[in-house]
Parts: structure tokens; C-alpha cells; sequence
């Protein structure tokens, strides 16, 4: 039984080819069944996201199952062998499962900490479960996966901290306002950055759009994309008193707000807190602005610095990434080597041997007058009995271990016999990924 | 029983220290682990309780009325400022994960008081037949949950300050851990009106227990002349014109928190008043108890 992981991603191949090798929802229960079709794959996950196509699978012969994949995507995709080749990775065993946490993780992602992976994940997970391309290996092996990502999430800053500049702005002004909810923000221009971000606050709760601009038709034009109302350019001062939160972007060659502006704002909102963003350059708010009572303004280079230093922070939250990635890891393979059969055989053996040593001892006790070739004779008999006794079980195991579902002999094989795992390790998180994934 | 709450009392500080260092910690830290957020809240918790257990002991072993002593009071004080904050996190927590910052500062407040409450421990002088009442231990427990408050408002104020700076200097300074960790403006803001509006509310029933056995007293109108009696009239003052102006007025931000630091300044001389024997010694005051420590 082996694990491998085939698959081109942006840091391989161009998007020439990766916009090739797409499954695109509708053909994936399909392209799923003809995979687990192949005699050496047993169970298949097949991801495909913009960025990346790979494709899982658990196979009983290593070279087999990665010539099965090559040649599942080349029918797949009416491509020749050599076309595809140079870009694909493959990696097995421990190390797909390392591939595989990561990427849940974020870590192979193009920007590192990206949120949307992990869903992607677990919709293509929920495909292959949907269409019976997934067993034992793959229903565990998954569910990990989506627990490593979540945890990594929840316990590493990786996602947190904006890394583009119209979602710094949002970040910025959730350090102020405490909620988003129910804000009016005022947008001065009508360009397409103002747009961006403006878009970024609306999915943050902002509900109220007021803008202006010089040109009056495109102020209304916007106004009407965000549901808001459109203010002449010349009066915009009266109601940005009625704005929490105010972008300007507008090409103007000085400041189109002052500091005489704003105080008088600040008088009519009886100095309610107020935040600016200005990401014009020349600057359209005069930076005196910034000294004024609960004002909080800032500009582009404000903004650019908050970018840098949390991509440090996500280079920093992605290093306890890897070992957390690795931990998880450990975990999975060591519940992974419980399905290979010679320590299963190894375990029942040295059980047996430890029953027959411990009832040797215990009779021979009994028996005090035995001489030393006697005493031989026993110990020759019993250790024949086990090892008759244990010979069928144990070849009959070894012959369907190699079958297509081997593993699952192994596992009632361990059940019967009551061997307990070589490592102590919790059962949990398959578990609760169980339950999880049934919520959802 | 003498043993027991020496023993259950040492636990408790054990566990207000774990839980302040967790707490500094998980704040100090880049990665959150469950287990370490779940260390914090829970020796905070265990501590609470075993400060209550500490509380009841006594008053099983000396009976209630000799409880009003000052390390009974300073363990009812390190209690309620833990209690206050676990009713806070448990409230908002789910919802604003960043109000974890407040244990960074209101754990370690309460170590501080456990420290004091132990040097008191052995200021067993008897309770005078003034103090055998229970108007008097109404008074006591409303002046601490009013005093609690107060303490947590002060953290709030704080945490205020920092994360003010770190916004208005941003161009100075590059934004710190401190400016990822800390609560918004709006929340620190909110919480400390809240802390105060609620401790305000039992600063008036402090006092107003305080006149009502005050009254009782021969002496009464020696009372209302005193120095100490006069300054918990002026942190009333003080809180109720911060409620006053954050709501008429409209002064949210950093105005009002200044008004809510002046506030916890004036309440502190408060406390001293016939608490300190060093200020006593300057000013005087009838309101003395407990080896003057009360």
C-alpha cells in the first residue's frame, strides 16, 4: 500500500498547462471513478484549484500506481506523456502527507496564509466521499489534513494580518472601530483603488456609501454599484460629518481636506471618532489632519508599512507552521504504520511468546523434580503448539494483505487478535473530523 | 481549619501566578496554542474559586461578623477582581478574542492584593462592636465589588493608552505585537465605560450604607466631616461627571478615559485614608479599622 501524490502547481508549471489540466466540478465524480477504475489505485482525492491540480491516490504497486495517474491525465486531457512530464511532481509515502498538510495549511500556497484552501480541500475531499473514491487511508488521512490547516490557523497569526494595501485599510480601521457594522463610509474619487477597497469594507459590514468626486456622473455611477447616494463635490464637507470612516483617492494636485475641515466636522459629529485613509498621491488629506482629537488618519505609506511588517509576521507564523505540519505529520504516520502487516505479525508473535513464556514458568513451578532434557521437551512442544497454532493466520494474512483492500485484513487482523498499536496515540482528531465534516 | 486556609490560600496565589505568567505569555507569544489559552483561563478560575473557599473557611472558623478583618478583605478583594474578569471573558471572549489582553493586567493586580492580604494575616486584632454589624458588611462587600470595578476600568483605560499610541505615532513608530494583541479603541473604550458605570453604581450604595450606619453612631456628626468620607464623595464626583460627559457630551476616546485614570487616582488616596498608616499619620480619620489596615 502506498500513498503518493501527483500534481502541477505555480511553482512548477505555467499557465499554459495548468489551465489544461483542470477538473472542473462537474466532471470530477466522473473523472474520479475512472481512476479508482485502474487496478493498482484503491482510493483517489483529486484537488483542483487555479493554482494547483494534484491528485491523490493510495495504490498497491508504487510505480504502477504513478504510471496510472500519468496515463489517467494524459486520457483525461487528450495530452501526450512527454507534454506533461516535466512539470509534474510526484512525492509518496510520508512525504505526501507532508505535501498534503502543508498545502491545507497554506504553506505551498502563492501567497502564504491565504484562507481559501483549506475549503477547497475539503470541497474536493467531499467529492471523492461523495463518489466512493475514498476509504480507510483517505477518510483519515483527509480529515488530518483539514484539522492540521485549521489548526495552523487558529494557532499561528499566518492568516490574520493584512497583506495587500486595500485590505490593510480595513484592517487599520478594525484597530479603531471595533466592528465594521452598520459604518457610513464617505469615498472621495471614483477610481478604481477607492472601488477595491471600498468593496473590502462592504464585505466587512459597512452598510452606508457616500461619494463624491469632481465629475458628478461618476460619483453617481458608484454610488449606485454600492447602493449609496452621490453628493455634489463642493459640499461633500456637510456630510462627512455623517462618515465614520473616509477614502480619499482623488488626482487632485493639494489637499482637498484640511484641517480647518476637519475640526468643524469633528464639532458636528461632537467628536466622535472618525478615519481617514488617503491612498493619493499628492496627498488629498493634509497630514495635520492626524493630530487632531480621535482622528486617525493615513496614507499610502502608512498603509505599505502595515503590508511589510505583517508579511514578516506571516514568515515568522508560518516557520511554527511547519512544526506544527510536522507534529501532525508523526501523528498519521504512526497510526499508518499499524496497517503495514509484518509488525502486526511481528506483535501477534511476541504476544504469543510472552502467553507461552508466562505459562511455561508458571507450571514448570508446579513441576519441581523435572530434569534438564525434560524440561527441554516441554519447552520444544509448547513453542511448536504456537507456532502451529499461529501458522495459518499469519500466511492467510501476509497472502490478502497484498490484495487491492489489504490493509483492512490488517486492521481486523489487529482487531481479532487484540494487538494494541506500537505507539500510543490518540484517536481524537479523526473523530472530531467525522463529526465535523457531518455538520457541514 | 487554621492550616487548611493557609494551605487553600497558597494554592490560590500558585495559581494566580501560573495564570498571570500564561496569560503575559499567550499575549507575548506568536503562536496561540489551545492548551496554553485554556492554562490561563483555567488557573484563573481555580484560583477564584479557591480564594472563595478561603473566604467561607474563615467565616466557618471565626464566625461571620469576624470576617470584616483586613485579609479577609483583601482575599475577598483578589476574588472579586478575578471574579469581574472571568465574568468579562466569558461574556465577550467568544465573540472579541483580543479582550484576553485584560488578564495580562488584571491577574498580577490581583497576585499584588493576595501578596498584601498575606502580610495581614497574622493582624488578627478583634473586630470592634462598630464593626459587628451587618450594615457594615454590606458596606465592605459593596465597597470591594466597587473598588473590583474600578481596577478593571483602570486595565481597560491602559490598554486604551497603549493601542492609542501605537495608531497616532504610526508614522514614527512602526506598529508593534502590541498593536496586533491589544483590543480596538471602540471596545477598550466601551468595556471601561461599562466597568465604570458599574462600579459606580456600587460606589452609591457605599456610601449610601456608609451614612445609614453612620447615623446609627452616637458620634454621627463627626462623621460626615471626615477626611476620608469626603474623598469617596469625590471619587463619586469624579465617576459620575465622566458618566456625565461621556453621555451628554459625547467625549469617547481619550478625554474620558483620562477622566476614568484621574478617577482610579482619587479612589486610590481614597483606600489609603485611614488604610496607610503613613497618611493617617498626616490626615486623620475616623473611618480606621482592622490595625489600620482594613
Amino acid at each position: 500500500m502506498h500513498v503518493i501524490v501527483a500534481g502541477l502547481s505555480h511553482k512548477t508549471a505555467p499557465v499554459e498547462i495548468r489551465e489544461k489540466v483542470t477538473y472542473p466540478e462537474q466532471v470530477l465524480s466522473e473523472s474520479l471513478h475512472a481512476l479508482i477504475g485502474y487496478p493498482s489505485i484503491n482510493e483517489a482525492v483529486i484537488v483542483s484549484t487555479c493554482n494547483r491540480m494534484e491528485i491523490y491516490v493510495v495504490a498497491n504497486d508504487l510505480d504502477k500506481g504513478k504510471d496510472n495517474i500519468i496515463q489517467f491525465i494524459c486520457d483525461c486531457h487528450d495530452l501526450k506523456r512527454d507534454q506533461i512530464s516535466d512539470y509534474l511532481y510526484f512525492h509518496e509515502g510520508k512525504r505526501t502527507m507532508h505535501h498534503l498538510f502543508r498545502v491545507a495549511s497554506s504553506l505551498d500556497s502563492m501567497v502564504i496564509g491565504e484562507a481559501q484552501i483549506l475549503g477547497q480541500i475539503k470541497t474536493s475531499y467531499g467529492a471523492a466521499f461523495e463518489a466512493d473514491a475514498t476509504s480507510t487511508i483517505f477518510n483519515r488521512l483527509f480529515r488530518h489534513a483539514l484539522l492540521t490547516g485549521k489548526r495552523v490557523r487558529t494557532e499561528t497569526e499566518i492568516g490574520e494580518n493584512a497583506v495587500s494595501i486595500s485590505y490593510a485599510a480595513v484592517e487599520l480601521a478594525k484597530h479603531v472601530f471595533d466592528s465594521l457594522a452598520g459604518r457610513t463610509v464617505m469615498l472621495i474619487g471614483a477610481g478604481e483603488m477607492i472601488e477595491l477597497t471600498a468593496t473590502h469594507l462592504m464585505s466587512n459590514g459597512v452598510n452606508k456609501v457616500i461619494v463624491t468626486n469632481r465629475t458628478f456622473e461618476r460619483a453617481e455611477a458608484l454610488a449606485q454599484r454600492f447602493n449609496g447616494t452621490a453628493v455634489p463635490f463642493d459640499e461633500f464637507i456637510d456630510h462627512m460629518a455623517y462618515a465614520d470612516i473616509v477614502i480619499s483617492s482623488t488626482g487632485a494636485p493639494h489637499a482637498v481636506v484640511s484641517k480647518g475641515h476637519v475640526t468643524q466636522v469633528m464639532h458636528k459629529r461632537k467628536n466622535k471618532p472618525i478615519f481617514f485613509i488617503d491612498i493619493a498621491v499628492p496627498r488629498d488629506i493634509d497630514p495635520e489632519v492626524a493630530n487632531i482629537y480621535n482622528v486617525f488618519a493615513y496614507d499610502i505609506d502608512d498603509l505599505d508599512s502595515v503590508v511589510q511588517t505583517n508579511l514578516e509576521e506571516r514568515k515568522k507564523a508560518a516557520e511554527i507552521a511547519e512544526a506544527i505540519v510536522d507534529n501532525e505529520v508523526g501523528h498519521f504516520s504512526a497510526w499508518l504504520s499499524t496497517l503495514e502487516v509484518a509488525p502486526a505479525i511481528a506483535s501477534l508473535r511476541h504476544h504469543a511468546e510472552l502467553i507461552r513464556k508466562q505459562e511455561l514458568e508458571k507450571h514448570l513451578r508446579k513441576l519441581p523434580n523435572l530434569t534438564e532434557s525434560e524440561i527441554n521437551t516441554l519447552n520444544a512442544m509448547t513453542c511448536a503448539i504456537v507456532n502451529k497454532i499461529l501458522h495459518k493466520p499469519i500466511v492467510k494474512t501476509k497472502e490478502y494483505s497484498n490484495r487491492k483492500d489489504g490493509y483492512q485484513y490488517v486492521d481486523s487482523f489487529r482487531l481479532l487478535f487484540d494487538l494494541e498499536e506500537e505507539e500510543e496515540q490518540d484517536d481524537s482528531p479523526g473523530f472530531l473530523a467525522k463529526a465535523e465534516l457531518k455538520q457541514s | 481549619m487554621e492550616k487548611l486556609t493557609v494551605v487553600v490560600f497558597w494554592l490560590a496565589l500558585v495559581c494566580s501566578v501560573a495564570s498571570s505568567l500564561a496569560y503575559i505569555g499567550n499575549f507575548a507569544s506568536r503562536a496561540e496554542r489551545r492548551v496554553h489559552v485554556y492554562t490561563a483561563l483555567g488557573t484563573a478560575l481555580a484560583s477564584f474559586l479557591l480564594l472563595l473557599a478561603v473566604i467561607f473557611i474563615r467565616a466557618g472558623m471565626l464566625g461571620i461578623s469576624q470576617t470584616a478583618g483586613p485579609f479577609t478583605v483583601r482575599v475577598i478583594f483578589a476574588a472579586f477582581i478575578i471574579g469581574v474578569f472571568l465574568l468579562i471573558e466569558t461574556l465577550y471572549a467568544g465573540k472579541n478574542p483580543k479582550i484576553k489582553a485584560l488578564g495580562m493586567f488584571v491577574m498580577p493586580i490581583s497576585v499584588v492584593l493576595q501578596y498584601m492580604a498575606w502580610h495581614s494575616y497574622k493582624l488578627t486584632e478583634p473586630l470592634t462592636e462598630q464593626l459587628r454589624n451587618y450594615w457594615v458588611g454590606i458596606h465592605v462587600t459593596f465597597a470591594v465589588l466597587g473598588y473590583s470595578a474600578m481596577t478593571v476600568a483602570l486595565a481597560m483605560a491602559i490598554i486604551y493608552l497603549l493601542q492609542e499610541r501605537q495608531l497616532k505615532n504610526m508614522r514614527k513608530k512602526k506598529p508593534g505585537k502590541i498593536f496586533r494583541k491589544l483590543p480596538s479603541l471602540e471596545m477598550s473604550d466601551e468595556f471601561c465605560h461599562k466597568a465604570i458605570a458599574f462600579s459606580f453604581t456600587f460606589l452609591t450604595l457605599v456610601i449610601a450604607t456608609g451614612i445609614i450606619r453612620a447615623e446609627m453612631l452616637p458620634e454621627w456628626s463627626q462623621w460626615y466631616m471626615d477626611p476620608k468620607i469626603l474623598m469617596a464623595i469625590a471619587t463619586w464626583v469624579v465617576y459620575g461627571a465622566y458618566l456625565f460627559v461621556r453621555s451628554t457630551l459625547g467625549w469617547q476616546g481619550k478625554r474620558s478615559i483620562m477622566f476614568a485614570i484621574l478617577g482610579f487616582i482619587v479612589a486610590v488616596f481614597t483606600y489609603l485614608i485611614g488604610n496607610s498608616s503613613i497618611i493617617t499619620e498626616i490626615i486623620p480619620s475616623m473611618h480606621r479599622y482592622g490595625g489600620g489596615l482594613g
